[in-house]
């Protein structure tokens, strides 16, 4: 049985008014222990809306939500729990410190969860950690970091309650490629350490080839694929389709591989690439 | 040099601080921009992209060297409004700079206060929301919006001003693909069929190598110019700057680091195909 699923999970936003859009069509999706798990779609896809009932933030207007094989919302204590099961960090996550350091930022969590002073503290040094804000920076206004850094101890503030599963809602959105490499480095490092499940909601293929190990593709309101990177990104012709795309690189092997030459059409990065030339050009003339 | 819109003279700009003395945003910048060029103007966050920006319609002034419009000093108040209505900017947030409840009184808002005359208030307003597909959105109220429509409604908003030359402070970096994909679009547009001159500043290595000519800043500096195969040849030093590479070009370097020869052209997908050929019929 798996950690996670949800179960012909239906939700319309502004039910009953002329404004009304469904934005989950019976999702059906199963996440288990230790996945880094992608989401893509195009914008309005229900991406985002998936990500909110997964932590019971939003109700569902049909279907469930099962966490260990319990709904839930079958009860109130069950209701909190998954928050803290489940950590959800939005979309620009940066817009929602508030308070007047980076330490009791990144508190706020734990302390609501009724730890002891002494465990709080050991959780926000070691989100900190994991995040790469050093001590030297506890004391600092949040405001007064730059925006990457503002990212990071935003995601601490989720890490350190440490959830089961960690939900980031496009983790890398806005910032310089240093800034990615940073988070999505972090989000897989969390995972390796810890071997928690990680959800990411992505826009770009190019990080969801890096580091996911199963792919969903929303796509109306739907789930229109599930699988391996390499299942997903087989279907490029699909996916182009709703508007998303392949790596530049899959469709240089693509193109290849139409052409007649002996190269796969899964390669996904540029390491792939350089490996799969290789085997191809072997030893003899490869350095014509 | 009358084909010159834009001028940078060995430009020095630093913000002021508090109390400490701040290195300088803009560090001895020249650089020419021609009538009818579309440059990006790539650099990752703080190497000064946009104070460059700022620079170039006399927003701020530089506190030493000059920068130029048509041959007219920024410095120079009198030439203030001429200076403004030659060279608009476009910020990153849509939400900043949308002022109206309704999409065509926010795009009438420039030229209103240019005192052009009613009719052709209209007219510039139909045309400008027209070429960035957002006409049929004129009675809408921008909040309402989606940002890539929003940044596209302020976008208009420039237009109906007629400006020669548009610069683009990473309009797209609060948006979704597909918003990005209708600003880029548009911004393609306006220098294609208007002629108008873009300056378009982003950290997305993907979308600078859609114009014709590169900028690439670091640390307040002017540290490559030219095309986007010129710029990319040399993966090495654009990854140093904390640049992103092209898959394609990131390919080509490990392929040539390994002693393969690679010719042609190795930034475009159909053109790293067609060199990727011809080693393969080699091998």
């Amino acid at each position: 049985m798996s950690f996670l699923r949800t179960e012909n999970l239906s939700y319309i936003y502004g039910e009953g008014t002329p404004f009304c859009v469904t934005a989950l069509n019976k999702v059906n999706i199963e996440v288990e222990k230790g996945e880094i798990v992608a989401v893509i779609g195009q914008t309005g896809s229900g991406k985002s809306t998936l990500m909110q009932q997964l932590n019971g933030l939003l109700k569902p207007t049909e279907g469930r939500v099962l966490l260990d094989g319990e709904d839930i919302r079958s009860s109130k204590a069950k209701k909190l729990e998954t928050r803290f099961r489940v950590g959800l960090c939005f979309q620009y996550p940066e817009y929602q410190l508030f308070e007047n350091t980076v330490y009791d930022d990144i508190a706020f969590g734990p302390k609501n969860m009724g730890l002891s002073e002494t465990e709080v503290d050991k959780r926000v040094r070691d989100a900190a950690k994991y995040v790469g804000i050093p001590d030297s920076a506890f004391a600092t206004h949040p405001f007064d970091l730059s925006g990457g850094e503002k990212r990071r101890v935003a995601i601490a503030g989720v890490i350190s309650m440490e959830p089961e599963i960690l939900i980031l809602d496009e983790p890398t959105s806005g910032l310089d490629p240093k800034g990615r490499e940073q988070i999505l480095s972090l989000i897989k490092n969390y995972r390796d350490r810890t071997g928690k499940t990680v959800i990411i909601v992505s826009h770009s293929m190019n990080d969801v080839a890096k580091i996911a190990s199963k792919v969903i593709v929303m796509y109306n309101a739907k789930v229109l694929m599930t699988g391996t990177v390499d299942e997903v990104f087989e279907q490029s012709e699909k996916l182009c389709q709703i508007g998303l795309s392949v790596p530049q690189i899959t469709e240089v092997f693509t193109k290849l591989h139409t052409m007649g030459y002996p190269v796969s059409e899964k390669v996904y990065t540029t390491e792939q690439a350089y490996r799969e030339l290789k085997r191809v050009l072997g030893g003899g003339g490869a350095n014509a | 040099m009358a084909d010159t819109i834009l001028k940078f003279d060995n430009v020095t700009f630093r913000y002021e601080g508090d109390d400490a003395v701040l290195p300088p945003a803009v560090e001895n910048l020249s650089l020419e921009i021609k009538k009818g060029e579309f440059v990006a103007v790539l650099g990752h966050n703080g190497s000064g992209k946009s104070t460059v920006a700022k620079l170039s319609n006399g927003l701020i002034v530089p506190e030493s060297g000059d920068v130029y419009v048509l041959g007219m000093n920024t410095k120079n108040e009198n030439d203030d409004l001429k200076i403004k209505q030659t060279v608009g900017v476009v910020f990153q947030n849509p939400d900043n700079q949308i002022v109206a409840t309704i999409v065509e009184e926010d795009v009438a808002f420039g030229p209103e206060n240019l005192g052009v005359e009613p009719a052709e208030i209209r007219r510039r307003v139909d045309e400008s929301l027209k070429i960035v597909g957002m006409y049929k959105y004129r009675l809408h109220e921008p909040h309402k919006l989606s940002g890539g429509q929003k940044q596209r409604v302020a976008i208009a908003g420039i237009i109906a001003m007629q400006p020669q030359c548009i610069v683009f402070d990473e309009p797209t970096a609060m948006l979704d693909p597909e918003g990005r994909r209708d600003v880029m679009n548009a911004m393609k547009r306006l220098n294609r069929e208007l002629g108008i001159t873009v300056v378009f500043i982003t950290h997305y290595m993907e979308e600078a190598c859609e114009a014709e000519r590169i900028i690439v800043m670091d640390d307040s500096r002017l540290v490559l110019d030219g095309t986007p195969m010129e710029i990319f040849a040399d993966v090495n030093y654009i990854r140093s700057l904390g640049l992103d590479v092209p898959q394609t070009s990131a390919l080509a370097q490990m392929l040539k680091d390994d002693g393969i020869k690679i010719t042609g052209d190795t930034l475009s997908v159909d053109g790293l195909v067609n060199s990727l050929a011809k080693i393969l019929d080699r091998g």
